[in-house]
């Protein structure tokens, strides 16, 4: 787990929480494989210029799932301003984009009149995108995100929400017990049954667990 | 082509995709296709395009967020036809 103000992160209006995004891609799943994919999925979902980039990567299939784990987690986020915002993916357009073949990298992805700053970290097994937008009335927030291993014996709804909940009570201070995450959209995170201010995302796919979240200032 | 074609139709498109067999197996019009039958959003993508292909339709992205359940799906296409 990592607890890093963004890099990029500018002054921020004090309790302001950003709408944070994150994605999480199981590179050992099968269904990542580029022959898994329809003949038409580049198309239909990248520009011209990302299908390009992502046919020229010096890993074809990481770059794909970094851009596609990129446009997922704006999405999430920009969603939180926009609740009937519709997933066109193409309109999500990942701009200074590094080549995610290397262990991290980050992209910018311009959305309805807001920048967000994407940061994609990736091993062997997975690939994880986390989301924030860049404003430059905020404050560096401080966001807090993992990626775990799912246990077998837990679906991944379940499962995430128990690990986001373990991570954040160290943070927070607490007893993970006494946080919840609510079933709704978005994902509230509750303490005795109360707000506690913190923006979170969640994500699963395949083996694996991610979530994201900023605390307030 | 009715609604009873174009759902199992559909039925035999999505079977791939999912990846909840046990969902798949009791298929219902409220089946949800990413809730009940674990489809994620990336072969929600593959889906779309099979059907575009498979019947010879264009599915544009507002209509593709509208779709939750196999109704949805098989709705959408029945008015594409006709």
């Amino acid at each position: 787990m990592n607890a890093l103000p963004l890099p990029l992160g500018r002054p921020v209006t004090r309790k302001v929480v950003p709408p944070v995004g994150n994605d999480v891609v199981d590179l050992g799943d099968n269904e990542t494989h580029l022959d898994q994919l329809h003949p038409r999925f580049l198309q239909r979902v990248f520009t011209k210029l990302e299908g390009h980039r992502i046919l020229s990567s010096t890993d074809s299939r990481v770059s794909l799932w970094g851009h596609w784990a990129a446009k997922e987690s704006v999405y999430k986020a920009a969603r939180k301003r926009n609740p009937s915002l519709p997933f066109a993916h193409s309109s999500f357009v990942v701009e200074d984009w590094e080549d995610v073949a290397a262990e991290s990298c980050t992209g910018r992805i311009a959305h309805e009149g807001w920048d967000y700053l994407v940061d994609v970290a990736r091993t062997t097994d997975w690939l994880h995108a986390v989301a924030l937008p860049l404003d430059s009335k905020r404050e560096e927030p401080k966001l807090v995100h993992g990626v775990e291993v799912c246990p077998e014996e837990l679906d991944a709804s379940t499962a995430v929400r128990l690990f986001a909940c373990e991570r954040l009570a160290e943070e927070l201070d607490c007893d993970a017990r006494q946080l919840t995450i609510t079933r709704t959209w978005p994902p509230l995170l509750l303490r005795e049954g109360k707000s506690t201010g913190v923006d979170i995302s969640l994500s699963h796919h395949g083996r694996w667990l991610a979530f994201a979240a900023v605390l307030p200032c | 082509m009715n609604r009873s074609e174009i759902h199992d139709r559909i039925a035999e498109l999505v079977s791939p995709l999912a990846k909840d067999r046990a969902a798949l197996e009791s298929l219902t019009e409220t089946t949800s296709i990413l809730g009940d039958l674990k489809v994620n959003s990336a072969r929600l993508v593959d889906l779309v395009l099979a059907v575009e292909d498979d019947f010879g339709i264009e599915v544009d992205d507002d209509d593709v967020d509208k779709v939750k359940t196999i109704s949805d799906i098989v709705e959408l296409v029945a008015d594409k036809l006709h």
